[in-house]
């Protein structure tokens, strides 16, 4: 039997395409299904599931999965760290418009800097540009997403996936290098190459790809050079996507005016207090950016607070107000057909296994600190980034997720074995700011208050 | 923070026992003790030979932040890519540790801390190097020397009589010695019509072990010349024609050469047999003068040269400097015998002995033996001798020999053994 790893969001539509030219009658891929796995009618023995396209190199590479299709960018960013690895780059596929750039503000010299901030949802690529360029000191900061807001005051320099440079222009930035065209590419695990007859499947693709449409390209207008200032008095990061609606009300409750939050595009909104200025960033990259003074103010979920303080307890990132919207679980959760029915259970069923047990989160450090104290042995944490609880029971063991009802899980197959913590917004900052900025920072808690 | 109700059962599993097999990391080793008596012969002759050269020794940690190794000029992008990498504790500012890939540039950190205006140093340690194959080791054990503050010739002669001097001591005396001279190589590019950045991506291939590259350079039509004479260049004397016949145009390339002649007019008049070959150099940007590597059974056991500019690259002094590691793991492989054997005795004892047993024990380990007590009645096991001591007297049985001796007293017993390990 074959396993094959297919792509949500950005490439879906363009491989649903492919694969109907290529036969392959599928049901079930497509936007907003609410099931992961996915059937073929001419290939009924085909093991299809639909993943967020940045865990395929990981699924594929540690053998949960034959095949793939994915962005170069994702696999190379596996590869440019983990060069022996078992995923092999078997054919660029040619459609997807991005490619990877390294850009700053409009004349940023990182040469002249005395130490390079560089931000990134791809960290280990960006590690291997700043060797590559001999860059002397440099500070990498992982990212979820959002990378285009961070310079100048946040970060020198972003690896970034964009359409092109004009696009990234248009956001304020200047591309100072193109890496590579971030194609969609059919990816494959080396000992599946080796032991498994793949050829039929494959050739049923590459049959069948459209000729190559080439870049696009376009003159590149810059906009009026952005000078790297340092902002001046408190920088507060407000979350994008879902939580957006829920701040908004809060901050309108506490009497405080913002223009253009919520927002899809405009990541600087500009807010009705004096010596404030924001930004809107991934809730999931708050508590690092606190961490590091990028931002003295944030609102972000407990999770992500836990998460980043598992990983440094020292960080000096503090809560500082229960927001209390957003409540979730996080759970540690198991296939239905585990005979375990709370943690205990869970462990002992684990404890003898012969192989490594396989824990899947988007919580990484929660996830490890969990396995870790509860002695599971021989466990390995898969990261993931998002839609975790496709992945029991072939391709985890164990998942530690956030769940509000619990439906989700239940819808599949899935049963909550434990309960880790319960987690809702919350307004964090660090020790270094509260130090600095106490009696301003105090101010925004209050008038906050008043409003929950 | 915590989670509650995390902690439950843990010890209670633990107790229970695991039936799981525990692997190495790939790449690393155990030293078995076999290993340990030669790593630490190597390490007690190196030691001795260094502090009896006036080095002091040092250690760095195994930790260092990454950015002591990204300059240019350090490491190769190459080797950056296979260092240990990764976040601290307090890696939230996205500042990178590795686990220590070289021991010069900690050794120069260390310098540039602590300068006096000449040092001599040394260290043993370890040093990571992520290897794809999973074939190499990744952590690799090596005695470093580095002499800073002089760039004389006779530094350079000490530094490389210092590297055989090692090896005479471990018995590798026939080891060979291949010197090549990074400072004349990057003169001879320099000199060449190569591309800036053609010179350096040359440089790299040779220091990477690519020979093909010094090829490319010997058809260039400036150097070319003088590069295939290098090639044949086997002596002082030959190296002094070719010092003669150098055009006007490349005095730079005469100044290194005359630093070359020096050093191997020394090696020669100190009976120091070498072999020039200047496609030897190898490992790292940083050198900047003579480089050697040492050779045993075609396998290479240690190198070294000068670094001129790594110092003020990390930021000291104008300091020049040179060194040389011996690599101990096929060290480990070339040495015949760890340390000196010591005989070994099983002491066994009645229970009423005790006092007396200890007294033996200690006099005996005071005349150079090894003794282990007779904890469970073992008897068997690979001893010279055996002794008991009963309610009558002291058994002495002499495994070799296959001889028993009765002692009424210790001390008899003790003087018995003294004239045996004097003979021995």
């Amino acid at each position: 039997m074959l396993r094959v790893a297919l792509p949500k969001g950005f490439f879906l539509s363009p491989t649903t395409e492919l694969l109907e030219r290529a036969g392959w009658g599928l049901e079930g891929y497509e936007e907003g299904a609410r099931f992961y796995r996915i059937r073929s009618k001419v290939y009924p023995d085909l093991a299809i599931k639909m993943l967020q396209e940045k865990d395929i190199p990981i699924q594929v590479s540690i053998g949960n999965y034959d095949l793939g299709i994915c962005g170069l960018d994702w696999a190379q960013e596996l590869l440019s760290r983990y060069p022996a690895s078992n995923l092999v780059k078997l054919k660029d596929l040619g459609y997807g418009d991005n490619s990877l750039y390294a850009a700053t503000a409009p004349g940023v010299d990182l040469d002249s800097l005395e130490r390079v901030r560089a931000a990134s949802e791809y960290p280990n690529i960006t590690q291997s540009w700043l060797a590559q360029r001999r860059m002397w000191h440099f500070a990498i900061y992982p990212l979820w997403g959002a990378a285009a807001v961070y310079p100048p005051e946040n970060a020198d320099v972003v690896i970034i996936s964009s359409s092109s440079a004009k696009t990234l222009a248009e956001q304020g930035l200047e591309v100072i290098e193109k890496l590579f065209p971030a194609h969609a590419t059919l990816v494959a695990n080396r000992e599946s190459l080796r032991t498994k007859d793949m050829s039929g499947l494959v050739a049923s693709i590459i049959n069948n790809l459209l000729p190559d449409e080439g870049e696009p390209c376009g003159e590149i207008l810059y906009p009026p050079g952005v000078k790297p200032v340092r902002q001046k008095g408190v920088r507060l990061a407000l979350p994008d996507g879902h939580q957006q609606a829920h701040v908004s009300r809060i901050l309108e409750q506490a009497g405080i005016t913002i223009e253009g939050y919520p927002s899809i595009g405009n990541r600087r909104p500009a807010i009705g207090l004096d010596g404030f200025s924001v930004k809107v960033i991934r809730p999931q990259d708050m508590p690092l950016q606190v961490a590091n003074g990028q931002f003295d103010l944030a609102i972000t979920g407990r999770d992500w607070l836990y998460d980043h303080l598992y990983q440094f307890p020292s960080s000096g990132v503090v809560e500082l107000l229960d927001l209390k919207y957003g409540r979730v679980k996080i759970v540690a959760a198991v296939s239905q057909d585990v005979p375990v029915d709370d943690a205990r259970g869970l462990f002992r069923f684990y404890m003898d296994a012969l192989w490594p047990v396989r824990v899947a989160s988007e919580y990484t450090n929660i996830a490890d600190y969990y396995a870790r104290t509860h002695h599971l042995g021989n466990y390995r944490i898969v990261p993931t980034w998002g839609a975790t609880e496709a992945f029991p029971p072939e391709d985890a063991e164990i998942l530690i997720e956030n769940t509000e009802t619990g439906k989700t899980l239940l819808r599949n197959n899935l049963k909550i074995v434990d309960v880790l913590v319960e987690s809702t917004a919350c307004l964090i900052s660090s020790e270094q700011s509260l130090s600095s900025k106490g009696v301003t920072i105090e101010g925004f808690v209050q008038l906050l208050k008043g409003a929950l | 923070m915590m989670l509650e109700g995390f902690l439950m059962t843990g010890l209670e599993l633990a107790i229970q026992g695991v039936g799981m097999r525990f692997e190495k990391c790939q790449g690393f080793y155990d030293m078995t003790p076999e290993d340990m008596g030669k790593f630490r012969y190597i390490e007690s002759v190196f030691r001795e030979q260094c502090l009896g050269h006036g080095y002091q020794e040092i250690r760095t940690p195994s930790l260092e932040y990454l950015h002591l190794f990204t300059a240019a000029g350090t490491l190769t992008p190459d080797r950056l890519n296979k260092v240990y990498s990764f976040l601290d504790w307090n890696g939230w500012s996205g500042e990178r540790v590795v686990l220590r890939p070289d021991g010069t540039i900690p050794a120069v950190r260390f310098y540039i801390e602590h300068q006096e205006p000449l040092s001599r140093f040394f260290y043993i340690e370890s040093v990571f190097s992520y290897d794809e194959t999973g074939k190499k080791k990744r952590e690799n054990w090596q005695g470093g020397v580095e002499l800073i503050g002089s760039n004389s010739a006779l530094s350079d002669f000490e530094i490389v009589y210092l590297a055989q001097k090692v090896l005479t001591e471990l018995g590798l005396k026939k080891a060979e010695i291949k010197l090549s001279h990074a400072g004349l190589l990057r003169s001879l590019l320099r000199c060449s019509a190569f591309e800036e950045a053609e010179q350096i991506e040359i440089f790299d291939r040779v220091l990477d072990g690519d020979s093909s590259a010094l090829l490319e350079l010997r058809s260039d039509k400036l150097v070319g010349e003088v590069l295939g004479l290098l090639l044949e260049a086997s002596s002082a004397g030959f190296l002094k024609n070719i010092r003669a016949i150098l055009p006007p145009n490349m005095a730079e390339v005469g100044k290194e050469l005359d630093n070359l002649i020096s050093l191997v007019g020394l090696l020669e008049e100190s009976g120091i047999t070498f072999q020039f070959d200047l496609t030897s150099a190898r490992g790292f940007e940083y050198y900047s003068g003579f480089t050697f590597r040492l050779f045993w059974d075609e396998k290479a056991i240690g190198g070294g040269g000068r670094y001129d500019i790594l110092i003020p690259l990390l930021g000291g002094p104008p300091k020049p400097a040179a060194g040389f590691a011996l690599y101990f793991d096929p060290l480990m492989e070339a040495v015949k015998e760890g340390s000196a054997k010591k005989e070994w005795v099983l002491l066994g004892f009645k229970p009423e002995k005790l006092t007396e047993a200890m007294e033996v024990m200690e006099g005996l380990r005071s005349r150079g033996y090894v003794v282990r007590l007779d904890i469970s009645g073992e008897g068997a096991g690979d001893f010279e001798f055996k002794i008991f001591l009963s309610g009558k007297g002291i058994i002495l049985t002499d495994v070799r020999e296959k001889a028993s001796h009765i002692f009424s007293t210790s001390q008899e017993l003790l003087d018995y053994m003294r004239g045996r390990s004097c003979s021995a």
